[in-house]
């Protein structure tokens, strides 16, 4: 039997995939921030031996972290609203992404 | 060691993209008897792009730089300044999703639940069309680093 209305995602996958979107959107924006701001992009390199290591590492961070608070916060959001809320991010900011290398 | 991570790194990247469908087409056909096919895929998925993000990662960071400057040197630059640049940041969406998909992929509801599946679905998609997208890439940034010495050793 199919239950298809309104249904509420479970809370890790809800933390989870608020998190995922939220990461997807940072990778993003972090990345125009260090190719427009060579402070950021020196301060990336410093902190790792390679600023795209550092970039892995708070994109993944993000994801984690956000992931585990919004977890404890127990947040309710219905499943075709998380799809759409990842679908859009990813779509966004890979687009995003391409975008500003071919305009750079 | 350099052709090594060149070999690994596209082949975790395409046995990856393999277990997304794997998990697409084990969705389409949910049942009591393939529940376990989808997390065990999903898992898969997870693995196999941290396999690729090691191998590609650390060809990138350690022998890269020889390669991108006969890449920018050569007749097709944009290998570098657009594609390769394009890849390395969006690898990590890829990652993401690959992260966020076998947690999804434990609901319990997913026969029950055409949303469910939807999600699944939808993030192992995003999943498949950024790896190609990256696998295509890929080959591309190899290709401008052949042109760039085919033209080093011409002139």
């Amino acid at each position: 039997m199919e239950k298809d209305i309104n249904q509420n995602a479970d809370n890790l996958t809800t933390a989870f995939g608020i998190s995922a979107s939220v990461a997807i959107v940072f990778n993003t924006l972090l990345m125009v921030a260090k190719e427009s701001n060579p402070a950021i992009l020196a301060w990336m390199k410093m902190v790792t031996i390679h600023h795209w290591i550092t970039h892995g590492l708070l994109v993944t961070g993000v994801f984690i972290i956000l992931g585990l608070v919004l977890y404890k916060t127990k947040i309710q959001i219905q499943i075709m609203s998380l799809t759409w809320m990842v679908t859009l991010s990813s779509i966004l900011s890979g687009l995003g992404i391409v975008i500003f290398f071919l305009l750079d | 060691m350099k052709e090594i991570l060149l070999l690994l790194h596209p082949t975790f990247g395409v046995l990856g993209i393999i277990a997304a469908v794997w998990v697409i087409v084990e969705v389409i056909n949910s049942s009591q008897s393939n529940q376990s096919r989808i997390r065990i895929a999903s898992v898969m998925i997870f693995i196999l792009m941290v396999l690729t993000w090691i191998t590609g990662g650390y060809f990138y960071v350690f022998y890269y730089a020889a390669d991108k400057a006969i890449i920018l040197n050569g007749p097709w630059p944009f290998a570098h300044s657009l594609l390769m640049e394009s890849k390395e940041h969006i690898f990590f969406m890829t990652l993401v999703l690959s992260a966020f998909l076998p947690i999804v992929s434990r609901m319990k509801n997913i026969i029950t639940s055409r949303q469910t599946r939807i999600l699944i679905i939808s993030t192992a998609t995003l999943i498949v069309i950024s790896g190609l997208a990256l696998e295509g890439a890929g080959a591309i940034i190899a290709a401008g680093a052949k042109l760039g010495l085919l033209q080093t050793v011409v002139q």
